[in-house]
């Protein structure tokens, strides 16, 4: 691969948005797909369930368990793959599991919102729900629950609570192309245009590349044949944005590691078929 | 739905931390738009969870199963 450049365009706690030039479609693509899929983070996989007098089954609370995301920045580094812990009990093992709790009851007239924050860890102080005011159940007067809530790390191919990425696309950058010579300022195109990406200041049609969205309505409109909307050859963003359990620039790197290892793996079974091959 | 949910059926953007806010504002009288533009609930999938649903867990709340 030749020369390539990456900008970042925008970046805040939740979303990254990178542009890339000179980078392949397929590679950005590889990228996008192992931030979905393959980068793993911690999510509660096993509930034990102790108590439970709510209006709402087991079943129900373990889903919402499992739904909220945990902070997985450090436990990225200290717990075990998904497929080292595959037939590990979950109350014996600190290396694969993360031990969290949740307790809670009512008096007689009393109802109570219990929150993903009620959900405290047990032995690891640094994998604990990424935010704190998700209800998970609503209790009426007298009604108790007591649950062990175990999580481990997991990927987004296993399910999809496990995903460090809520949102990961790869999107063309517009080239809008005017022929000034057909062009005769009828304003039709500025007229049909959704984002305001074109504009007739003075007497020229502007335009403005980074708002188009590629639907060519104006190219379907223009009476003159004079306008075209493609996209740029060799630029694509790719924008990330994070579930709370990875920090969004974490998840890029991360992919980028998988992508890597993936590439190696291919590479050295490769290796191995054309030596036997040799071989005869 | 009897509970609003953790995330978003479509994106899987976490939307339940969010709820209660958007409930009171809307109460206070607020549009729904201005609440979930200040929210920066973005995408129409997410906004639909929103709009769309109705609290059902008050209704059963005052009963408990039998253990
Ligand atoms: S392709 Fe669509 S968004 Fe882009 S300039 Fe034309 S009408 Fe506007
Ligand atoms: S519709 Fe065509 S002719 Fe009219 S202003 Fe746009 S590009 Fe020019
Ligand atoms: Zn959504």
């Amino acid at each position: 691969m030749g020369k390539f450049a990456v900008e970042v365009i925008e970046k805040d706690e939740k979303t990254v948005k990178l542009k890339f030039k000179g980078v392949p479609l397929q590679i950005l693509n590889a990228l996008r797909r192992a931030a979905l899929e393959y980068v793993p983070t911690m999510a509660v996989d096993l509930v034990v369930f102790r108590d439970n007098t709510s209006v709402l089954h087991d079943e129900i609370i373990a889903h919402r368990l499992g739904l909220i995301p945990l902070k997985s920045d450090e436990a990225l580094n200290k717990y075990k793959s998904p497929e080292e812990c595959v037939d590990v009990k979950p109350e014996e093992s600190l290396d694969c599991y993360a031990h969290l709790t949740l307790e809670a009851s009512t008096g007689p007239d009393e109802v109570k919102d219990i929150y993903s924050g009620d959900l405290k860890p047990v032995t690891d102080p640094k994998v604990r729900p990424a935010y704190d005011r998700i209800p998970i159940v609503r209790l009426g007067p007298r009604q108790s629950i007591a649950l062990d809530a175990y999580a481990r790390l997991g990927r987004g191919v296993e399910h999809i609570k496990w995903s460090p990425a809520t949102i990961s696309t790869v999107t063309y950058l517009a080239q809008i192309n005017v022929d000034v010579s057909k062009c005769n300022l009828c304003g039709k195109c500025v007229e049909v245009c959704p984002r305001e990406a074109l504009a007739i200041e003075g007497n020229v049609l502007k335009t403005y590349e980074d708002r188009c969205i590629i639907c060519r309505q104006c190219v379907r409109v223009c009476p003159t044949e004079a306008i075209d909307v493609t996209h740029k050859e060799d630029e694509y963003i790719l924008t990330i944005e994070s579930s709370g359990a990875l920090r969004p620039e974490r998840i890029v790197f991360e992919a980028l590691k998988i992508v890597a290892s993936k590439l190696d793996m291919l590479l050295s079974r490769l290796e191995l078929i054309v030596k036997a091959e040799v071989r005869g | 739905m009897v509970i609003f949910p953790v995330r978003c059926f479509t994106c899987g953007s976490v939307i339940g931390d969010k709820w209660e806010y958007f409930v009171n504002e809307v109460k206070k009288g607020r549009s729904m738009k201005e609440v979930l533009d200040e929210l920066g609930i973005k995408r129409y999938c997410c906004r639909r969870m929103f709009i769309s649903h109705v609290d059902l867990i008050d209704e059963l709340v005052r009963y408990s199963r039998k253990v």
